[in-house]
Formats: structure tokens, sequence, C-alpha cells
């Protein structure tokens, strides 16, 4: 006779992939290692490149230099560079922490003491796909995909809504890199982030055959009346197999899934004077849907602000002001919302980008306007918030023109290995073994950096 | 990859911990002050990397020294080459080359020189010297000979050797065997196993009425000699090539329309059986066999060639082929396994030494057809796009000449004095288009310039004609002075890059620092004067002066119109002229410069260390490997691989038939044999099939019939409660262990098999997926940049890198695509157009028919009650997609 409690014990007795209680997110042990203080985790990706010295690392040296060479030996840009530049921006103090930010995000700046303001993030690599891979999977080489980063949070703790995907990610097209910057790599492909389309508002966009416009209700649920059936004499005549019970209770979920997902995604449910907040643009729109994401228990949510490398600004630097008026409002916007929900202490906001700007003018003979800045990894800012981050404080410094991080140097690693503690995992615990190895997202890398926890 | 760094650093720590407790003053400050320079500073160079000969981490070789001679010289800091060097004294040779040491770091060299570089002997070098092999490393199983093992003596009633083999671990764990399973249950295994589709009715009653002792035997020999057993044999073998159709893209795939060669090559060769050995061989060096029928073994170079970058072959090679990780020693030693970072670099070199090309498939004067046409459409096209950048810059300018006018007629027609645009512009003799575009551009809310701003305020309070030419003649000024400064520094801009080549030069664009207009400036010339487009982000519409080449003939006179229109013509013709792309081959060749590869230290390509040669794996040689000889030394290489005394190859692959049958290999980790795979767990049994591969000729059917004829293969896949306490994870295979979901294609293919609108013909070019596509999946093109969803939800693997195991996940998404997918209600309509025809009216007879169809059985009384109860309310095809959507299609028992 087997019992259900025999058949839980066989479970545990290592039957890899499926789990009775978690199919969906069935290799997941599900469970922090330790008490987590975030739960979620809402990546908001300024994909081309924000620029730190235009934003969050005010540098006084540059205007009292522009227009002169950087002190010390020529550094290699990736084009041709010319003199320091002053930022066109002026900066001010905010709130009671005094942080200085760029007046191009003043909606931020009013709400300063919820962030923590890193300034000394560095990369290596010089263009986009390895930077951006790096920040993402926390692996720069192109050959050999790694799983990224909300692979790795969902597989370490599954989902909270059996009824939608564990990582959701949004982007109007697709950044540099496209979907291998949220693939699961060799991780289940459970784990793997959905794209939506944020231009887009409707759940049957962002999940796969989750409507059925031919039949009614009625007549799905009659569907499924008969289907339990048939598993159910299925069971008996093969014997009892716990994989197999695992695999027929993942019918009802779908179920469930096919109707709750279209409400979450239909943004009318907001209140106008909320949407009004975010905007009619599509970061905007991003932002809110992950906000009613997390709020419907999705793990983790990252927006990317656009198609393409929309700030990548080599051109001119003026344009950063255009992208800053249409996020700054939005990721204000969505920190205010997440307080007033109660959800702001649980979840994780990360707002960058793959590398910052130079400090020198760029001006070579692929541009227009002359007046840009170039990619620059060894140095560059990143804004955290909620989840068990000490915010109204500032992190770590770079050189005198903002070129190099020098003081409290973070790499990608440092922020994956204190993200994912801060969701109750220890990095260096987190693996998944493939091709005979225990891999990790911080590889031999990464250090928890106490000095941002609350 | 763990960083050598990292590693080096803790032993570090652990040999001054164990030195430190009693250790004289001299050793204990080499421990805790010279030992940790010399690691930091000095180590990613000089250990097995040997830079300039020299190697510093011991005191051997530091007395031996490099190129130059000793390094030290103990008891005289002022003589050794090792302080000059620190010292920086001379230019051609300061070390560390990146920054100098701090002066302290310099004074304790000198004072550990100078009491006689004591080096203590508590440990060896970190790293086993370069080009050898410790001994004890040769030991791990995988790199002992396959030896055939006896048969085991037992008691196995049933089956062949493999269950003797079994057995044994069976009955010494004390475990109870499932009972065989039943034919029906069987024969489907056997064909969704085999061939990736299900039997049909006709199959099964055939089987079950056959009650010869080999009715089974029959069935498999059936099933192996089906041409769909090499597209089932073949998809498998496309994982682990990474195999795709197209080559990764920042956005979507660059298509590879011929990549569908190698594919059917893979299909044949696994129809025709052909010997594993020479399936590798061709794989790597067809193009270098030197056999009578080479070319029909061309296609099979796609292994590689379809990769665009070579980064990745050294590391699918020894996956794929020997189940080594040799990718891990690219940035240093194998920290597991016996593979120093030279012999990754010594196989690098081969394939540095060979070339991607193309191999016609077409006569020379055809490729020469495509190519020169082509090339034809290519040069007119440029003509073309010259004459119009030149023809629109002079438009450009003769319409700015009248800017004055252009902002007075605007005015005229703002202030209501003489109608509409066209007329106005009729009057003072100007372009309507460019008028009403001014006044556009006027009206926009914002400008991010303030050269108009004296205009629009003029616009704004009003006033006369007079002051109306007055202010458009200033601003005109201004705009011609602004036309002028960009001229000049264009001029100048233009010598700076080296002329027209420089300005069509991409490198040199980029490398140059330019002289630009003031901003300010500038955004007046870009909204008067530039295209149309997307750029960082924004759209900008067309400058006001800007011609759109389509509307170029509105300003043309008769010889430019007939000129234009000629040369679009011409275009057009030599477009239309353009033969169909000729057929090719993916391949390769031998490098026409054959060179070797040097280490990259710590993997960093511009930090190069000693020359690699051409040669294969150490460990896998007897002493030390000879270099390649032929060319690029693929052939030698392949030839290596497939020795018969080389103990991975055949083992690696028996594993993977045995993992492709059971679900899982004999080693659990398929394409790592090393210290971090995993152990066999019947050693002799691999060993066994090993050499009966090897000796049967490595013919991938005798192993596959042998494993399938097991008992243990035939076995139910019912649990044994007695045998599941003991062993849950059915390590030993006291039952089969059965496949919760088939796999992606496999799902796709039996759907359409049982609907009957499978389309079964054997290769050719790869198709999207789309409502007509009725291929099997197999045929369908594989995406590498964005795969397609579908495939994905069903772990399909992603072809951006080897796969060595299908995951098997099973999850509501998947369950939604039985409910609501197109493909599917498609399928599930067929199925019900076909019952109809095979089964009449009566409901009864099709749904008995329905079930020998979708399941490969009757249904039972309850199943048939149900059915009738559903389909009183709901039509047949909302019947058969529910049965396609229950477990019993897509679990395998």
């Amino acid at each position: 006779m087997i019992t259900r409690r025999k058949a839980v014990q066989w479970m545990g007795a290592g039957f890899g992939l499926v789990g009775l209680g978690d199919s969906l997110h069935a290799a997941s042990t599900g469970k922090p290692h330790f008490a987590p203080k975030a739960k979620h985790v809402i990546f908001l990706y300024l994909n081309g490149g924000l620029s730190h010295v235009d934003s969050f690392d005010p540098k006084p040296e540059l205007d009292k230099r522009d227009g002169q060479p950087m002190p010390g030996p020529k550094v290699k840009t990736d084009r041709a560079s010319g003199g320091l530049m002053k930022s066109p921006f002026p900066f001010r103090k905010y709130g009671a922490s005094g942080i200085e930010v760029s007046g191009i995000f003043p909606k931020i700046g009013e709400r300063i003491d919820d962030f923590l303001v890193v300034r000394s993030m560095y990369s290596d690599s010089i263009n986009h796909l390895p930077s951006m891979l790096m920040m993402n999977t926390g692996h720069a080489l192109r050959g050999g995909s790694r799983p990224s980063f909300g692979s790795w949070v969902t597989y370490g703790l599954g989902t909270e809504n059996q009824n939608l995907p564990g990582y959701v990610v949004m982007c109007p097209g697709q950044p540099v890199g496209g979907a291998r910057l949220w693939s699961s790599a060799f991780l289940p492909t459970a784990y793997e982030g959905a794209q939506i389309r944020n231009d887009a508002d409707t759940a049957d966009k962002l999940i796969q055959d989750i409507a059925n416009k031919s039949y009614t209700p009625e007549q799905q649920e009659r569907q499924l009346g008969l289907l339990a059936k048939m598993d159910a004499s299925f069971l008996q005549r093969v014997g009892y197999d716990p994989r197999l019970e695992a695999n027929i209770a993942a019918m009802e979920t779908a179920f469930k899934m096919q109707t709750e997902a279209p409400g979450i995604f239909d943004l009318t449910k907001e209140p106008e004077t909320v949407r009004a907040r975010y905007g009619a643009g599509e970061f905007g729109r991003g932002c809110l849907m992950a906000l009613r994401l997390v709020e419907a228990g999705v793990r983790v949510v990252q927006v990317y602000y656009g198609d393409g490398q929309p700030w990548d600004s080599h051109d001119d630097i003026i344009m950063q002001k255009h992208h800053a008026r249409r996020s700054d409002g939005p990721i204000a916007a969505l920190v205010e919302d997440l307080k007033a929900r109660g959800l702001f202490e649980q979840t994780l906001v990360i707002v960058g980008s793959e590398f910052g700007r130079t400090p020198m003018i760029q001006n070579s003979g692929t541009e227009k306007v002359g007046r840009g800045r170039d990619h620059n990894p060894p140095g560059y800012s990143i804004l955290l918030a909620g989840g068990g981050i000490r915010g109204g404080q500032t992190y770590g410094a770079t050189d005198d023109f903002g070129y190099k991080a020098v003081d409290k140097r973070v790499s990608p690693h440092d922020l994956h290995a204190t993200a994912l503690h801060l969701l109750g995992l220890d990095h260096t615990k987190l693996t998944y073994r493939y091709s005979g190895r225990d891999y990790r997202l911080t590889d031999v890398h990464g250090n928890v950096i106490r000095e941002w926890l609350a | 990859m763990i960083a050598t760094g990292n590693m080096a650093r803790l032993y570090l720590l652990f040999a001054a911990a164990a030195v430190l407790c009693a250790a004289p003053p001299a050793e204990d400050r080499f421990e805790s002050k010279i030992r940790p320079l010399l690691a930091a500073k000095c180590y990613s160079c000089h250990t097995a990397a040997k830079m300039g000969g020299l190697r510093l981490d011991s005191r051997e070789s530091i007395l031996k020294g490099g190129a130059r001679g000793a390094a030290v010289k103990p008891g005289d800091a002022a003589a050794s080459l090792l302080m000059r060097a620190v010292k920086r004294e001379s230019k051609d040779l300061m070390m560390p080359p990146s920054e100098a040491l701090p002066a302290a770091d310099v004074a304790e060299l000198e004072k550990w020189i100078a009491e006689g570089a004591v080096w203590p002997q508590t440990r060896q070098t970190n790293e086993s010297p370069a080009g050898a092999i410790r001994p004890e490393a040769r030991r791990f199983w995988s790199f002992q000979p396959v030896k055939r093992p006896p048969v085991p003596v037992g008691k196995a009633e049933r089956g062949n050797e493999i269950d003797r083999f079994l057995q044994a671990a069976i009955e010494k764990a004390g475990l109870t065997t499932a009972p065989a399973a039943d034919r029906r249950t069987l024969i489907r295994r056997a064909s969704l196993d085999l061939i990736g589709l299900p039997p049909t009715p006709e199959d099964v009653a055939a089987f079950t009425a056959d009650h010869s002792p080999d009715a089974f035997a029959k069935v498999v020999d059936r099933l192996l000699g089906s041409p769909h057993y090499g597209e089932r044999m073949a998809r498998r073998w496309l994982d682990i090539a990474r195999y795709a159709d197209g080559r990764s893209a920042a956005l979507r795939d660059d298509p590879l329309a011929n990549a569908w060669r190698y594919r059917d090559w893979v299909v044949e060769a696994f129809n025709k059986d052909m010997p594993y050995d020479r399936f590798v061989t061709a794989q790597l060096a067809a193009d270098l066999m030197d056999e009578p029928d080479r070319n029909k073994l061309l296609p099979a170079l796609g292994f590689h060639a379809l990769l665009d970058r070579d980064d990745d072959r050294v590391d699918i090679t020894g996956r794929a082929l020997l189940g080594l990780t040799v990718g891990c020693a690219q940035c240093h030693d194998h920290k597991f396994d016996p593979i120093p970072q030279s012999d990754y670099y010594s196989l690098q070199g081969v394939f540095d030494s060979t070339e991607v090309h193309e191999i016609p498939l077409a006569p020379e004067s055809e490729v020469k057809a495509f190519q020169e046409a082509t090339a034809r459409v290519a040069a007119q096209k440029l003509k073309i796009d010259l004459f119009l950048e030149k023809l629109n810059g002079q438009l450009t300018e003769v319409l700015m000449e009248r800017t004055a006018d252009y902002l007075v007629a605007a005015w005229t027609v703002k202030t209501g004095a003489a109608g509409a645009v066209a007329d106005v512009a009729k009057q003072a003799s100007l372009d309507a288009a460019v008028l009403d575009r001014w006044i556009r551009y006027i009206d926009s809310a914002e400008r991010e310039h303030p050269y108009l701003d004296e205009w629009v305020s003029f616009l704004k309070r009003g006033g006369g004609v007079e002051e109306a030419r007055r202010l458009a003649g200033r601003f005109e000024q201004t705009l011609f002075s602004i036309r002028d400064e960009k001229q000049a520094l264009d001029d100048r801009n233009y010598v700076k890059l080296g002329g027209a080549k420089g300005v069509r030069d991409q490198r040199t664009l980029l490398a140059t620092n330019l002289e630009f207009l003031d901003p300010l400036k500038y955004y007046l010339w870009r909204d008067l004067t530039e295209s149309p487009g997307r750029r960082q982000g924004f759209d900008h519409a067309a400058g006001v002066y800007y011609v759109d080449p389509k509307e170029v003939n509105r300003y043309l006179g008769g010889v430019w119109v007939d000129f234009l229109k000629r040369e679009r013509e011409e275009f057009a013709r030599l477009q239309k002229a353009v033969p169909k792309p000729y057929p090719f081959l993916h391949a390769y060749r031998d490098a026409s410069k054959l060179k070797d590869a040097r280490i990259a230290i710590r993997g960093e390509k511009t930090n190069l260390g000693a020359v690699a040669p051409r040669r294969f794996l150490q460990i896998l040689s007897e002493g030390e490997p000879e270099r390649f000889r032929q060319g690029s030394g693929r052939l030698e290489l392949a030839r290596s691989i497939t020795a018969p005394g080389n103990p991975l190859t055949a083992r690696v692959m028996v594993n993977r038939l045995w993992q492709w049958r059971f679900g899982r290999g004999i080693v659990a980790s398929a394409s790592n044999f090393g210290q971090l795979g995993e152990r066999p767990t019947h050693p002799e049994l691999l060993d066994w099939l090993a050499a009966e591969f090897v000796d049967k000729g490595w013919s991938i059917k005798a192993i596959d019939r042998k494993i399938v004829l097991s008992a243990a293969y035939q076995r139910s896949s019912r649990i044994v409660p007695a045998s599941q306490e003991k062993d849950a994870a059915n390590s030993l295979l006291w039952r089969y262990p059965g496949l919760d979901r088939l796999d992606a294609e496999t799902l796709r293919d039996a759907m359409l098999a049982v609907s009957g609108a499978l389309d079964s013909r054997l290769g050719g070019p790869a198709r999207p997926f789309h409502e007509k596509n009725n291929r099997r999946t197999l045929y369908a093109v594989v995406a590498r940049t964005s795969p397609d969803r579908t495939m994905t939800l069903f772990d399909f693997p992603d072809p951006k890198s080897h796969s060595e195991e299908r995951t098997v996940t099973v999850g509501p998404l998947q369950r939604l695509y039985f409910l609501n997918n197109p493909f599917v209600i498609r399928q599930a309509e067929a199925l019900a157009a076909r019952l109809e025809l095979e089964a009449g009216a009566d409901p009864r007879r099709r749904i008995e028919r329905a079930f020998e169809l979708v399941y490969s059985r009757p249904p039972a009384a309850n199943e048939i009650d149900a059915a009738l109860t559903f389909l009183q309310k709901e039509p047949m095809a909302r019947y058969t997609q529910m049965l396609f959507a229950a477990s019993e299609f897509f679990a395998v028992r």
C-alpha cells in the first residue's frame, strides 16, 4: 500500500525536477537560506548607459577643467574622445541626506532619502553586449550563455503566485543581447524570463496560449472535467507515481492562471490619478506594470527602458535630459506606490545601466553634434531602494573626474551577491550542477556589502 | 571557472599557516612577504606561462632564470637581474610592466636576496610544471584503457549480456525488478523512442498477434531500419552539436540557408549506420580524408563550420567527443582534470589554422554568375546613392539661398493677407512644400536653439512687412555664417580623416577627433537640413530644406529626370537578373597560414605567453604527444580521438546511447567524464559496451539494438514499493524509468502523426513554423538568437551552447498550450475528421479508433462512458483535443 506520506518521502529521495506543490518551478527548493529582507526585485534597466557624471555623481573638477585634457596617461576609450567636459546640468542637494542629484532627475531627487546611491560600480568590457551580459548574468564572455540574475532568483525562491510566471521582463522591442539577458541557460527553462513587449498591455501578449477565443468558460470547464477523469484513469492504469501526479496537478493551475492573469495586465484597473504619474510612455507603463506584477506575487520584474540602446549618448549628452524626463517621474512614482501599498520594504528596486559615460567629450567622426560621452566601464553609478537597503546614503566614489571607481569599488558580482543576500540567499550556496560543475551566479567572485543593508 | 589568483592566494594562506608555527625568521619572512609579493605581482606571467622563459615559483627556476639568464644571484642583490627589473633601471627591462613596485616591496626583495634568497622547501609549486601530467592523474577511472570484462554468469533468465551486468547489482542491493511491460506499452515506448513517432494501430495489432519468441526483436529491427530512425537520432546529435539554422546577431539570426545540408548528412549517417569513428572524423576533417567518396562526407564539416566564432570549437570538441571539459583550461590549467592550459591552446592552434569557407554545389559558371550579378547590383546602387547624395546637398543649398523670402512668405501666409500656401509660394516662386515645412517649423513648440527667437517674438507682437523683411534678412545672414562655418570645419575634418577614404571608413571615423559646430548652431543646421529618422531613441522630422530622394524629380528638369529614370530602371533590371543563390556547403579548410596558438595568460588575448604546439591532449597520449604534422592537424586530431586505444571516445558515445534510451547515462554527466563528472553506476557494463562498440566496427545500431533488446528496457515502469524504498532514484534500473513528458519535437510530431496531417518526407531546407508546415519538427528552423516560444516551453535546448541532456519540466504553462494553442486545436480537428472517415458515424467506434490511434490501446468501459457523456454536449474535436491534453498522451511508460 502506497501512502501519501510515503509518496512525499520518495519525492525527497531525489526525483530531480518535479515537486508536488510547485510544479511550475519544480527544481527550486523554493526556500531562502536565511530570513530574507526582500521578496521581490524590480530591476529598472536604463539600457545604453546612464551618464553618472550628469546624474548621480557630481564632479566639480569637470567644471574647473572643462575642455582640458584629463590629467594622467591617455586612457583608452571605445571611440576618439577629447578633453574633459563639464555637465550641462546643474546639481543640487536634495532631501535630509543632502545627496547631490542632477537637475534632470528632480523627482528622484525629492525621494533621494529612499535611495542608496552607489557611485563606485565598475565593469571590464568596453562594449554593450558583454557589459550587459555581465550586469545580467555575471558573465561577460559570449561563448556559452549563463543563467540570468532573475532566473537564479526564481530558481532559488520559486514564485509566490502559481498563476503567473516567476520572472517577467518588459521591453518595447529588444535591448542589445535580447533573450540572452534573461535566459535561464542551463537552468530549467521554467526560470527563463517571460518577455512582454510593454508597448502592448494585454495578457494574451504576455503569456502564450493564455486565452481561448472560441470556447466559452463552460465549454472549457466541461473539457477540464473530462480531462480529470482521463488523467485519473491513466494514473490507475500505470500504478501510483508521484511525478505523474505532480504533472496532473499542473492542469488545475493552468486553468486558474487563465482566469487571473488578464486582470493583472489591465492597467485601466488603476485609477487615472495613479496612471497619470507614470506618464504615457512605454517605460512609465512598464514601471506601473511592475508594481502590479509584484503586488500579484511575481518574484522578479525587469523593465528595460527601450528598444536598442537609447541611453547611449555618444553624440549629444543633452539626450540624457530627454530620457530622464521619461524615466524620472515613473521611477519616483513606483517607489512612492510601493510604499503606499506596503510593498517597499519587501521589494528591492535596482536602477542602473551596463556602464557609465566618460567624463571626456566624444568627438569622433561618427557623430554629428560632437558633444556626447563614450562608454565608461571603469566607473559608474547605480541606485538601489527598498527591500532591506539603507537609503539616504551614497556609497563609494570615483576619482576627481568620474572616470574610475577608486573608493569601495563594487563589481556586478558584488551587486548580485548583495541582492541575493537581501533575498535570503547565500550567493556561494545558490548553485546548480551542470556539465559536472556547480555553477553560481557570482562564479568565484562577489562580496556582500554590509554597509548597504538597513 | 575559478580564477587562478584566488586559488593561489588561498593556497598561500594555507602554506603560510603551515610554515609559520615553527619557522626561522628568514623563512617566516619569505612566506609572509616575498611569496605573496611574487604571487600578486609576478605569477600571472612567470609560472606555467613562463614569459621570457622565466618561472618565479621555485628557487630552482629563479636560479635557472629565463632567456636573459639567472634572475637572482643569492647574496648579491645588485648583480641580480630581478632587482634591476623591479628598480626599472633599463628601459627594456621594467617589471612588473604595468606599474612600479612600491619602494617598500623593492626593499624587501633586496633584503631577501642579500640574505641568500631563502626559499623554504615546504611544498612543491602548486602547479605541475607545464607539459607534465602527474602520474596519479593517469590513474583516474576514465583515463584507464577500456578492458572488455567477462560477462557475469548470473541468473538473469531473460534479456541479454546487459541484463547479466545489471542483475548482479540488483541482486546485491536486494531489489525486486518490475515485471515485463505489456506489449502495447512496449511497442509504444520503442516507437516513440527509436523513431520519435507513435506506432500505428496496425503496428500494434501485428505485434500483439505475433507469438514468436523474437516478436519484439522484429519490431526493433523494423524501427532501426526505418528512415525515421535517422531523423530521431540526428536530433539528439544536433543538441550536442549546438546546431541552428542561423548565426547569432543582435535581434534575430543571420540565416544560414544551407545549414540543413549538415543536418541531412547527420540523418543519413545514422540511417546508414555509419561507423562512429568515421562519423566523428568526417565532422572534424572530411576535407582532409583521403578516399574516393570524400565529397559525400563534406557536409559533415557543418559541425563546427556553422559557427562563426572559433573559441567554442575546442570546448565542443572536448565535451561532445571526449567528455572532457577542455574549455575550462582556456584561462588557466584545468583545476580538476589533468589538462594544462597549453593543451587547450594546442587544440586551439588546430582551429586557428583552419578557416571557414563555402564549398559551392553548383558549376563554377553559376557561382560566378551569381557573384557578378550581385556585385553589379551593389555598384549600381552605389552609383545612384552617390548621385542623389550630391544632388540633395545641392538642392538644400539652392533652397537655403532664399531663406529670407521663405520667412517672409510664411509670415504672409500666417497673417492671412494673401491666402493659401500654394498661392503665396507661387507668387514668390518658392517651393510650396518647403514653405509648408517652414510654417510648421516656426509653429512647433520646441526648438533647441535661440536663432528664431527674435522672429517668433516679432510674429507674436505683429508688425509691418518692412520689419519682416529686415528680420528675415538678419536671420538669413546668421544662417549663412553658420553654413560657412560648417563648410570650413567640414573641410578641415575631411583633411584630418585623410580624404574621401577616411570619410567612408568606419574605423577611421571612430578613431579620429574632429571639430564640431557649437551645439546650438548645429541644432539649427540639423532642423533645416537633416534627413528624418530615429536617432538616440527619438524621432526627428525631416529638415525644412531636406529633399526626399523619392521627391527629387519634382526639382529636376528633362535630362536629369531622364538620367535618374534610366539609372533606376537599370538597377531594377540588374536586380531582376540576379540568379537564384547557388547552393553551397558550410565547410572549412586548412588556412594558407598555419600557426600554433600562444597561451593567453588568464585568458586575456592581449597577454600572450608561450607557444603551444599543435598536438593532442597529453593525458590521452602516451608520453609526450607528437606534434601534428599534416596541415592544420585536424585529421590527426580526429584520428587521435577515434584511435581504438583512446579510453574516452567509445565510452562517451555508448553512454550517450544508454542515456537516450534510459533517460540517464551510466555516467550521469554525459559530457563530463572528468573529476567533477559523475562516476559510472555500472563501470563494467560501460566498458563491455564500449569494447563491443569498437569490436562491432563502431556500429551505433548494433549497440542500440543490444540496449533496446535488454530485459531492462522491456520492464514495466510500475513502482515496486520494496525496491522504491531502497533505490528511489532507480539508479540500478529495477524498473523502466519512464519519461514524464515527450520532448518538444516528439510531442508535435506525434500529434501530427495521429491526426493524419504529418508530412513525413525526409530532408530539405528548414522552414519556419506556420499553419501549413506539417513536416517533422526536425525540419523547422532552429533559431539561435530568439528561439521559438513553444519549443522553449517544452525545454528544447538553447542552441547557443552544447546540450548534453534534455531537461524535462512539467507545468501549467504547458497545459495551457494543450487547452488553447491553435496548433493543438487544428490537430484535434484533423483527428476528429479522420475518425469520421475511418470509423464511420457510430460514436462508440470513433472513440475506440481514437484510443487505438492516440494511446495504442482500446478504451475501457468507463472511458467510453465518459466520452459519450461529453459528446452529448460538445463536438468531437473538443474531445480529441483532450486526448492530446491528457497525461497518457505525453508521458511515456
